[in-house]
């Protein structure tokens, strides 16, 4: 039932541009001729269109924003005595920054016409060949039902990946050109322009003066990535088996208690946690008044402390999703196996390690996974629960909690060093996506019937 | 199949947003070369204001005498945030605001980014003479004015009345002999609060004006005194470590002075009522006789944008809301000390006891004005941590020089 | 007898471990409760700041409520904020379901080209850290002329929605091919399939993409606030709470900031209450066979 229109053979477009009629020779040069003399009218049309106005935004446009991609801009904005006003007056000069993005989005726009323009070749073809095969060329109505069938994902998906091209595509390759740039404190738009560097900023992080900030950060980022993804599955699961044991009652009312705290904003609960176990904060101001001690506990400023702290925080943020997927889980297990287990004379444990355990493995990995990519880039928890502190000296912009990411975002707000902090960004992407690449490619979802 | 009609119109419709798009930064582009239009030389425009929230209400009223007196100019008054000053400013000069309140130490990054607008001569001359010395030095960048200044800020030391007397408080040892004060020395902000303790002893921070790069000389024995001192302050029974609690310890009698600026006024004065004191700076004894004790002076400012399409008016507009008069409004309203000379010998503000001791804490004997240096957002993190460490005893005094040594070469690096 | 002994022992052991986990489970619904209680108690506490050393508020008030929805100043207008924050989560709530749900469909049950490359791009795409990019995007929507509206908002997050269909793929994955075949051979085209067979057995993944996408707007905080800049009416409720807790104002509005939180997470953790079924079908469907 799927097509294998895929594997047609087609003739060559030099082939095309040889044996083709006047018509299909000029779609070689004005895009959507061939649909026209074919009367696919709104078809050609709408190919005409495109090239006409890519040729008028080209000219207009295109050209100055391709070119100034080159150089990032040439001429300074400065300031010239203006004797009517009795002022300086400004003096616009190119924008580094803008002139990227807008370079950047030429290129796409570019990528775009010459895809269009192999897809009006293609159609001249298509034409070419049904003629050839003496088969009537489709009308309007006809490409248009099959949007609703062999096309169907184009109706689809279109629209969502134009989103994507936008609001992801392009602000990602932005991000990714930055990196090769000097974009820095002291090359900041619009008064000073930035340009090309090349891989300055890779080795500068990878063996320069940020390798003795990375490389710690980095290692501190995997630990709390593998820490804050175990301690939650592994505490969820057994929330989840005791709120499950038999003879426990109100199932639902534990249930919903430890729900609850999904739903609280995490910025509201984070900024709550942070003031509760502050030095100051109640937690350590009831101890005191037991007496259990004199001094205040520094939960969230000593490096070390901080960083159990933040481990445990996120526990109370992260084991209720788990206890609540995996309460689903295991409501579905399948009695039949553990009643033989057990009639089999394994306990309790071993039938947990045997059948309980692997089974919410299993169907929890996909979540597991994504967990553990969610907290390599777990910015609010760092940012709102100790804003990366304690500080530490040996650090360049960040302190001794501080994830890549929230390095990233102190480096971009901060310090404004947009190039390092690219770089980083190109560094977590590398990571993350390696791993999970590697990851769902073992994984059920991915793998499919 | 393959001639996907799909395609054709997802290629219009990128083709179209992108046209959008790329059309917005052909305006951009265009506009390059006519510089602003304000070429009549008559003050007149829409002129957009960032206020921080608490002070709109003083400053609407401002507003709108001064839209009365230019009548060609119109003025929208938003919430801002003058901290954010140059993070906000920067993100989209064009939409930025035209005037807007900011702390004078991000003069030097905003200047160097060419967001803020250089002043006049004719104003320059007014804002020299209007104001205070350590105002106008906070405003100056390179030789050149950037911003009008509207009030000054230091810490001050609060101190309750009823445990400790005015000559207790004057020096650092007899404070700590008669009461206990509660400051931070553990935590990050430490360093807004006691980095200015080397200029106490007789260190520079980026050179006397504070724009030299490589002009801190913190790595001497003067700055290994400093460093023994703070150290020493973690045995000092008469110091609490008290950081975000100091105004409920304050309260509750757990500690009988903190540092602070004028922010805290209200605050404390709900905690202590009647038994508020408030005095100067106390001097400290780094172990070669008594020094006063300085803090970071800083200058509140309203900055103008370059970018602005109506330059006099926003300078007419910030001019007018530094005034002595908005400042006497403002010192009224919000408690901002004032900048201006004339607004400080008023009688509501010399007989103000937190605004009298900010004054007296803002000569060159008292405090430094804070350097505007872009670099110095690499100056603040690592001094945290230096005194965080040594106060804690992580550092060692066989290491302070050495760390001293490596702060110093640190903090002259140009770029990272 | 020997037998009743043993099973008595083996029942006192069994009540002996219920009461265990009934003492583990209170500990812990302490523990979980505790901050959530807290936030509430304060959102009424009439006296002190951000940080007092207690618990228990020393007298209580409404005024914290009263002045946050009264909004005397004009600076924070918190039903607005609601107001907004409801409108933008619904409009994307709709958008964004509807995206993902095509797009998981398409890439489950529709075969073409590119398809798998695409699945692997799509699942990389997200991983770049979105901190940079939000300047790039609020530039992109500035040229669009759309910043500082609401609806910049709806089109980010509704843009976003298109790789997030892993989850609702996963689910699909699971619906037998079987169905849509019989339904061909009916005559039914793409559309009718995906339309009247696969979206009503879809409840559970299309709710579960739903509360997602509606929960978004209340927890974002930095992203919203680079769109919307100074335009203190447009903000959402979490970036008028966040921008109520800077320096100057964090001590007096913090009451008036709990007030706040407590205010938008009552509708959302009834609302997630009342969905947690489908919350636990959506997240597990992806992998159950």
């Amino acid at each position: 039932m799927f097509k294998k229109a895929y594997k047609e053979q087609h003739i060559p477009f030099r082939t095309l541009f040889k044996d083709g009629d006047f018509a299909t020779k000029l779609a070689f040069v004005v895009m959507g001729a061939a649909n026209l003399a074919n009367r696919q009218f709104v078809k050609g049309l709408l190919f005409l269109a495109a090239e006409v106005g890519f040729l008028a935004w080209f000219v207009g446009n295109g050209i100055h924003a391709l070119a100034m991609l080159q150089t990032l801009g040439t001429k300074k904005q400065g300031l010239v005595y203006s004797a009517d006003l009795g002022i300086d007056v400004l003096q616009k000069g190119d924008n580094s920054m803008l002139l990227l993005l807008f370079g950047i989005s030429a290129l796409l726009v570019c990528i775009v016409i010459i895809i269009l323009y192999i897809v009006n070749l293609k159609s001249a073809r298509h034409i070419y060949e049904l003629k050839q095969a003496g088969d009537p060329v489709p009308t309007l109505k006809q490409d248009l039902n099959s949007l609703v069938n062999e096309r169907f994902h184009m109706t689809l998906m279109t629209i969502p990946l134009l989103g994507v091209l936008f609001f992801t595509i392009l602000p990602l390759l932005y991000m990714v050109s930055i990196a090769f740039t000097n974009y820095d404190h002291t090359h900041l738009p619009p008064k000073n322009l930035f340009t090309w560097v090349g891989l300055k900023n890779f080795s500068n992080v990878i063996t320069g003066d940020m390798a003795s900030t990375f490389f710690p950060v980095l290692s501190w980022t995997l630990i709390w990535a593998i820490f804050a993804t175990i301690t939650c599955f592994f505490f969820g699961i057994i929330l989840a088996l005791l709120i499950n044991t038999k003879g426990i009652r109100f199932k639902k009312m534990w249930r919903t208690i430890f729900v609850v705290t999904i739903a609280v904003p995490q910025f509201v609960s984070l900024l709550t946690m942070h003031n509760l176990l502050n030095d100051a904060g109640p937690i350590n101001a009831i101890l005191k008044n037991m007496g259990l001690i004199t001094q205040s506990i520094p939960f969230l400023t000593d490096p070390t402390l901080a960083k159990i702290s933040i481990i445990m925080v996120n526990m109370w943020i992260g084991i209720p999703t788990t206890m609540l997927i995996s309460t689903g889980i295991i409501q579905n297990l399948d009695q039949e196996q553990i009643e033989a287990a057990r009639i089999d004379g394994a306990n309790k444990f071993q039938i947990f390690r045997a059948i309980t355990f692997p089974q919410i493995l299993f169907v929890m990995m996909p979540a597991l996974i994504q967990q553990f990519i969610g907290n390599i880039n777990n910015f609010n928890v760092i940012y709102l629960l100790t804003g990366g502190g304690p500080s530490n000296s040996n650090y360049y912009g960040a302190g001794s909690t501080d994830l890549l990411v929230t390095w990233l975002y102190n480096l971009t707000v901060n310090t404004m060093d947009y190039n390092l902090a690219s770089v980083i960004g190109i560094l977590i992407f590398i990571l993350s996506a390696v791993f999970s690449l590697w990851a769902y490619t073992r994984t059920n979802s991915y793998k499919e019937a | 199949m393959k001639n996907s009609w799909k395609r054709v119109w997802l290629g219009g419709l990128v083709l179209g947003i992108s046209a959008v798009t790329l059309a917005g930064c052909g305006n951009k582009s265009s506009d390059q070369s006519t510089s602003s239009e304000a070429s009549s030389s008559k003050v007149k425009g829409d002129v957009k204001l960032w206020v921080d929230t608490d002070h709109i209400a003083a400053i609407k009223g401002q507003v709108a005498k001064f839209e009365k007196a230019n009548p060609d100019v119109n003025v929208k008054v938003k919430a801002g945030s003058s901290a954010d000053a140059l993070k906000d400013v920067s993100k989209d000069p064009d939409k930025a605001a035209d005037v807007f309140m900011m702390p004078h130490d991000q003069i030097g990054q905003m200047a160097e980014a060419g967001l803020l607008y250089p002043i006049g001569k004719k104003q320059v001359t007014t804002i020299k003479k209007n104001n205070v010395d350590s105002a106008v030095q906070g405003v100056t960048w390179k030789n050149k004015v950037y911003g009008y200044p509207y009030g000054i800020e230091s810490q001050v030391l609060y101190y309750n009345k009823s445990k400790l007397s005015a000559n207790d408080v004057k020096t650092w040892d007899g404070l700590t002999k008669a009461g206990k004060l509660g400051t931070n020395f553990a935590e990050n902000g430490t360093n807004y609060i006691f980095a200015p303790l080397f200029m106490s002893n007789g260190d520079v921070l980026y050179g006397q004006n504070g724009e030299n790069l490589d002009g801190t000389n913190f790595n001497n024995q003067k700055g290994v005194e400093v460093l023994s001192w703070i150290a020493k302050q973690k045995s000092n029974p008469g110091v609490v470590q008290t950081n975000a609690a100091a105004l409920a310890n304050l309260q509750s009698g757990k500690i009988d002075a903190f540092l602070s600026g004028p922010w805290s006024k209200n605050d404390v004065k709900k905690a202590l009522g009647d038994k508020m004191g408030v005095a100067a700076y106390p001097t400290v004894n780094f172990g070669s006789g008594d020094k006063q004790m300085k803090a970071f002076l800083g200058v509140k400012v309203y900055g103008v944008n370059q970018q602005t399409k109506s330059p006099l008016a926003a300078m007419a507009l910030a001019d007018y809301l530094s005034n002595e008069k908005t400042q006497e409004v403002e010192f009224n309203k919000n408690g901002v000390v004032p900048s201006n000379k004339q607004a400080q010998q008023t009688t509501k503000v010399k007989t103000d006891v937190v605004a009298k001791s900010v004054m007296e804490m803002s000569d060159t004997k008292h405090s430094v004005v804070m350097p505007k240096l872009p670099e110095m957002t690499t100056f603040w993190p690592p001094m945290d941590s230096l005194i965080n460490d040594v106060y804690k005893g992580k550092i060692k005094s066989t290491q302070y020089q050495e760390k001293l040594d490596k702060f110093v070469t640190d903090n002259a690096k140009k770029t990272k | 007898m020997a037998a009743q002994m043993k099973s008595k022992n083996y029942r006192a052991k069994q009540r002996n471990t219920r009461y265990l986990i009934y003492a583990i489970l209170i500990i812990m619904a302490v523990i979980w409760l505790f901050p959530i209680v807290w936030i509430v108690l304060t959102s009424f506490r009439k006296e002190g700041g951000a940080f007092v050393p207690y618990i228990m508020p020393k007298s209580f008030t409404l005024s914290n409520y009263t002045k946050l929805i009264a909004d005397a100043t004009g600076s924070y207008p918190f039903v607005r904020w609601f107001l907004n924050t409801l409108f933008v989560a619904i409009c994307s709530c709709i958008l964004s379901t509807f995206i993902t749900i095509a797009m998981a469909y398409s890439l489950s049950r529709l075969r073409f080209k590119l398809r798998r490359p695409f699945l692997k791009v799509a699942l990389v795409l997200n991983m770049f850290p979105g901190f940079m990019s939000m300047i790039a995007v609020y530039y992109i929507l500035k040229a669009l002329d759309l910043t500082q509206s609401l609806f910049a908002l709806i089109l980010i997050y509704s843009a976003g929605a298109a790789l997030g269909f892993y989850v609702a793929k996963g689910f699909f994955d699971t619906i037998p091919m079987a169905l849509d075949e019989s339904a061909m051979i009916d005559g039914a085209n793409k559309w009718e399939i995906f339309t009247k067979i696969t979206i009503p057995l879809s409840k559970p993944i299309i709710v579960y993409t739903a509360l997602m996408a509606f929960m978004g707007p209340w927890m974002d905080f930095i992203f919203a606030k680079v769109i919307m800049g100074d335009d203190v009416k447009n903000y959402t409720v979490a970036i008028g709470l966040y921008s109520m807790m800077n320096k100057t104002t964090a001590n007096s509005l913090f009451m008036s900031f709990t007030a706040g939180c407590v205010l938008i997470a009552i509708p959302i953790t009834l609302l997630f209450i009342y969905m947690q079924k489908y919350y636990v079908e959506g997240i597990t469907s992806g992998s159950v066979k």
